[in-house]
């Protein structure tokens, strides 16, 4: 009788102890669950806020934004930037950006492209953690615009540097971009760098062109071309500041190809504008419409639309460009509806 | 003695039972009010997304007047909306629906709407672009209205119109 008591008690603390140890793993089953909804809560509110912020960046050019954000990282890629698991669809946004945003500081920016008339504002995301140095000889005139006039103060810019000077420091930054402007990549550049946290381009002022490199072994070589081309030609300051801003010719690539479908469907509508004008215009104001509707609206779209399919093509917009000012200047002369 | 034991099993077993009941309730009502966090959450973010929307369409290249490449905030250019509005229909799926979602954006005339005169479409109006999910599936609507000058260059006219913006929220 004794025995079988015993018995009872043991089986007793045994089904406690596994009822409790059942009970317990349930409730740290929920805790976990819970810190996972609640970290990609805390994660869309901040993707969801940051759509705003950059909604609102977008449609106001020109001013540099400076945004505080909680200490996450931020990824972006082509299509899409995300914390963690979370993510938002960039849509409809030209949005150049390092592949991670990292600290508590985002700067955006926006610049509006012109061709000659408004197309889309590209934007401009980065922050005072990324560095960016301009290489060029101290004589180069375009190479001072760009870091005096087009790059903004607020981002974290070293003064110009010769391409005489062989080494430059480390400070310890997570994403440096070197921008060799009318001047090769130098190879001794990269000594003091990790070679996962150094990217860079050349801008060839002559021809119009940017090409983007990357490190391998000790040297700069032209980044791959198996997912996007590796030089482009620009058409304005708002392209050839996208390529500062890009982490890669992947995330430059897909950024242009929405701002030349943009392009595309705006030259359209200005070019039926000019179509209807010509019917109801005087005959002095005929003129500058027609030749912008027959000549130089076409060949803008018909190029928007080869870009779209490669943007390394070489188009002829800026020629054209500069034909449809012409003509928007003589439609101004002779105080007809402009062209644009 | 045994009976003891039983009786003693028994009132274990239903302890628990009332503790898991216990527990359970919770669970349901705590996953009830996560349910509703979520719901509200869709709306907040349906408001900012009306906001986004009646953002951007305010400032589509596509219908904003310009002069010297100037652009002129709240104008609409009334040479730009018929050409608009057939790429807004062609470019529907791949363009425009990734930039508005379910949405409908609508210039409406409002002074002089002159039913005899008409700037706009067939009837002083034109919808540009119309997703709009099924009434069983749509769960709220936030509108907003911009109030805009329709600028007809030909005839150096403008008149006051209305741009209507409406973001949905769906099952």
């Amino acid at each position: 009788m004794q025995k079988k008591a015993i018995i009872d008690v043991q089986f007793n603390w045994i089904f406690i102890i596994i009822a409790g140890a059942v009970i317990l793993l349930f409730f740290v089953s929920v805790i976990n669950k819970q810190r996972v909804v609640s970290d990609n809560q805390i994660s869309s509110t901040i993707l969801l806020d940051l759509e705003s912020i950059l909604t609102g960046a977008k449609v106001s050019t020109g001013t540099v934004n400076i945004v505080d954000i909680p200490k996450k990282e931020i990824g972006f890629e082509c299509n899409k930037y995300y914390i963690g698991g979370t993510n938002i669809q960039i849509r409809d946004k030209v949005l150049f950006s390092p592949d991670v945003i990292k600290g508590t500081e985002l700067i955006t920016w926006a610049v509006d492209w012109n061709v000659p008339f408004w197309v889309t504002n590209f934007l401009y995301i980065t922050t005072k953690e990324v560095r960016y140095i301009v290489v060029a000889p101290y004589s180069d005139s375009f190479a001072q615009e760009i870091h005096n006039d087009w790059l903004p103060d607020e981002i974290t810019k070293d003064p110009i540097i010769d391409p005489s000077q062989p080494n430059i420091q480390n400070n310890n930054n997570y994403r440096v971009k070197f921008i060799y402007v009318n001047t090769a990549p130098i190879n001794s550049h990269l000594t003091n760098f990790p070679k996962e946290v150094v990217q860079a381009i050349k801008i060839d002022e002559s021809s119009n062109k940017i090409t983007f490199y990357r490190p391998v072994g000790n040297a700069w070589q032209t980044a791959s071309t198996a997912l996007a081309p590796n030089s482009f030609d620009y058409i304005g300051k708002a392209p050839l500041l996208g390529a500062i801003f890009s982490h890669d010719n992947i995330m430059y690539d897909c950024s242009m190809k929405r701002a030349y479908h943009s392009l595309n469907i705006t030259a359209t509508i200005y070019e039926e504008r000019s179509k209807n004008l010509v019917t109801t215009s005087s005959s002095s104001c005929k003129t500058p419409h027609s030749q912008a509707y027959q000549n130089y609206l076409p060949s803008i779209i018909a190029d928007a639309n080869s870009l779209i399919s490669n943007t390394a093509f070489s188009s002829n917009i800026p020629a054209e460009i500069t034909n449809l000012e012409q003509q928007n200047r003589v439609a101004q002369l002779y105080s007809c509806v402009l062209i644009y | 003695m045994k009976r003891k034991s039983q009786i003693q099993m028994g009132e274990t077993i239903a302890i628990l039972i009332i503790f898991i009941l216990f527990v359970s309730f919770g669970l349901i009502f705590y996953a009830r009010m996560m349910e509703q966090g979520n719901q509200d959450k869709r709306e907040e973010s349906l408001e900012l997304w009306a906001v986004q929307v009646a953002q951007k369409a305010s400032f589509l290249p596509e219908l904003q007047c310009s002069e010297e490449n100037v652009r002129k905030d709240n104008c609409i250019d009334l040479l730009k909306i018929t050409k608009a509005a057939e790429i807004f229909d062609q470019r529907k799926i791949d363009y425009y629906y990734p930039m508005f979602g379910l949405a409908n954006i609508t210039i409406i005339e409002i002074f002089p709407n002159d039913p005899t005169d008409i700037h706009l479409g067939t009837d002083n109006y034109v919808e540009l672009y119309t997703e709009i999910p099924p009434n069983d599936k749509m769960l709220k609507k936030e509108s907003t209205f911009i109030p805009i000058t329709l600028k007809d260059y030909a005839n150096k006219k403008s008149y006051f119109g209305i741009l209507s913006v409406e973001v949905y929220l769906s099952k």
